[in-house]
């Protein structure tokens, strides 16, 4: 860093920095339009995504041939407006990406933490049953016990949180096993301070960033997850709109009418795009050495 | 030897671990018996019946046996086909080995090349071309790309059969799909396991005494990612697995993880834990393979154990 880069504002320098993570800040500003959809869903939504008219049932999207512009996407197999399903639709999706996430962020958090600063027994213990639930495609887990609880909201929500905390776990574990030996942790346990004090004021604070990267991208995958489920039947259960349950029910009607299929689909790839892109930049972003180096080369280049 | 050895207890506790859980599993609420029998049936039979498959026992020792008979591979009959369920899923592992083995091929295929050029040109419009690429494929549900590819290549153009399986012409989708959806991941991690390896001393070392850039990534580069390579195939076992369930669920696929989600919506419980079971084993065994495969060709672990 040169003495120009310091002399320069601090909003300049700021505006720096998010102009290198330009992708995550186009990321945010995509996962916030869907929190507006969502949350503002019944007044944006054109149409009631429940009540349809079966007598435009089927219909294409505006810009084909005998579509209308009532109908901007089309409509579906009983005449609901597509678009005011796929708007609703988003509700069900960040619900349970974000409050899945919630849950297995916890557990994953706690039981990497205990792992990796008490170690010996516990290690073994919480690093098998990571090893039992990674090798195991976690999909296959989900079904199986979602069908086993019975297929409904709450019980998705809590078997995508209680199957997912391993990933958590295991970088926490590796990260808690690193931030240990580092010098301020030494000193405060040669002070005499308590293990759990330890765990939670010295060493978690360090982690709080990697662990928030992780989640959002964990978010987009429970995102895929859920509409996965959703698609099979197992997830949210008709008539509520959900993305993975239109595309479930536009397999029937898939040789004539592809926009079924094709725009709950986009609106999942847009949704976990935003995501991966925001996450991405958040840790871009979050690395005191990334930064550095955008500061640095801003300021040669400046 | 003794790492081999230590990984086969290893395999023992997971087997063990996954059999457990998926035992737990299906029998926390689900009970089988008001599943198979109507539900007029007089209390006597019920009763009948609950003892003749077992279910009127406490649940550690219906585990202990079941446990029993899975080392021996007899997990019972299935509960509707009369059949062994264990037969009944190794029937179908052909079937999901095609599938995945291809869509791992075709996932190494692009994502290989891809990651090496990307690492040697690294932040040119090449490399960000393809990392933007992965970044979006990442992004993308599996199960929609099928239905999307489906659409195109077999209702509009008519290429190729919608469902089914037989032919070369029903595997090309399918493993296509799974190939594609496998490639972003793979491709980003050959990606960075190149990078590292090129800011190696040998590296630049080969490159000081003046070799020509091909003969740096053929000779030098190549054959030490390989290894980052074959541990990464094993990695992604479990997630191709995965990604098999969503593929044959969509393209009506004979195999596995089809047969897996028919038994799960059925309660038929012998074949959903031999196939639990099985998958399990297969993804280990995978997962062993690939380490005895890294300790041969990584001469820092082979030379470690004499």
């Amino acid at each position: 860093m040169n003495s120009l880069g310091k002399t320069r504002p601090r909003l300049y320098k700021a505006l720096k920095v998010l102009w290198k993570v330009r992708m995550g800040v186009f990321g945010a500003m995509i996962v916030c339009s869907v929190c507006a959809l969502a949350v503002f869903a019944p007044y944006i939504a054109p149409y009631n995504p429940y009540e349809g008219d079966i007598t435009k049932r089927l219909m294409p999207p505006f810009w084909a041939e005998k579509g209308s512009t009532a109908h901007l996407l089309g409509t579906d197999h009983i005449g609901r407006d597509l678009l005011s399903r796929i708007i609703f639709g988003s509700r069900v999706s960040l619900v349970v990406g974000s409050v899945s996430v919630l849950i297995a962020t916890t557990i994953g958090v706690l039981l990497g933490l205990i792992a990796g600063y008490r170690g010996k027994i516990w290690d073994w213990i919480i690093s098998s049953m990571v090893n039992i639930m990674i090798t195991f495609p976690f999909v296959l887990l989900a079904l199986a016990v979602i069908a086993v609880v019975g297929p409904n909201f709450r019980n998705m929500l809590l078997v995508l949180g209680l199957t997912a905390w391993p990933v958590f776990t295991r970088v926490v574990r590796s990260e808690v096993l690193k931030w240990k030996e580092i010098d301020f942790v030494q000193a405060a346990r040669a002070m005499g301070m308590k293990g759990n004090r330890i765990i939670f004021s010295e060493i978690f604070p360090n982690l709080i960033s990697t662990v928030i990267v992780l989640s959002s991208l964990e978010v987009a995958r429970m995102i895929i997850v859920e509409a996965f489920l959703s698609f099979l039947g197992l997830g949210v259960q008709p008539p509520t709109p959900s993305w993975g349950g239109m595309l479930g029910e536009s397999r029937v009607y898939m040789l004539t009418s592809w926009w079924l299929a094709t725009f709950p689909g986009i609106a999942i790839f847009i949704t976990t795009l935003g995501i991966n892109l925001m996450g991405d930049g958040m840790r871009d972003f979050f690395d005191p050495h990334l930064r550095y180096q955008f500061l640095s080369s801003s300021a040669e280049r400046g | 030897m003794v790492r081999i050895g230590q990984r086969l207890i290893q395999v023992a506790i997971i087997c063990i671990g996954i059999s457990f859980v998926s035992f737990v599993l299906l029998h926390l609420t689900g009970d089988p018996v008001t599943v198979m029998l109507s539900l007029d049936a007089p209390e006597e039979e019920i009763a009948l019946f609950r003892h003749k498959m077992g279910f009127d026992r406490p649940i550690v020792v219906q585990f202990l046996a079941y446990l029993k008979n899975a080392v021996r591979g007899d997990f019972g009959n299935s509960l509707f086909l009369e059949r062994p369920a264990v037969s009944l899923v190794l029937e179908r592992f052909p079937a999901s080995l095609i599938l995945i083995s291809t869509g791992l091929s075709i996932a190494l295929i692009i994502a290989i090349p891809l990651g090496i050029i990307s690492a040697f040109k690294s932040h040119s419009f090449i490399d960000n071309f393809c990392t933007s690429f992965a970044v979006m494929g990442q992004a993308i549900p599996l199960f929609w790309f099928a239905i999307m590819m489906m659409i195109i290549f077999c209702i509009q153009l008519r290429w190729l059969p919608v469902s089914g399986y037989g032919t070369w012409k029903h595997l090309i989708l399918p493993s296509f799909c799974m190939g594609i959806w496998q490639s972003p991941p793979t491709m980003r991690l050959i990606r960075s396991g190149m990078l590292d390896i090129l800011s190696q001393d040998y590296i630049r070392t080969a490159r000081a005494k003046g070799l020509s850039e091909g003969k740096v990534v053929v000779k030098h580069a190549f054959k030490n990612a390989l290894i980052p390579v074959v541990n990464l195939v094993g990695l992604q076992f479990g997630f191709l697995v995965g990604g098999a369930v969503v593929t044959e669920t969509v393209f009506s696929w004979p195999g596995v993880a089809s047969l897996l989600l028919n038994a799960i919506r059925t309660y038929d419980f012998p074949v959903v834990q031999a196939a639990l079971f099985l998958l399990a084993l297969l993804i280990i065994t995978v997962n062993l393979i690939v380490d005895v495969i890294v300790a041969l060709i990584d001469p820092r672990i082979r030379d470690r154990q004499g």
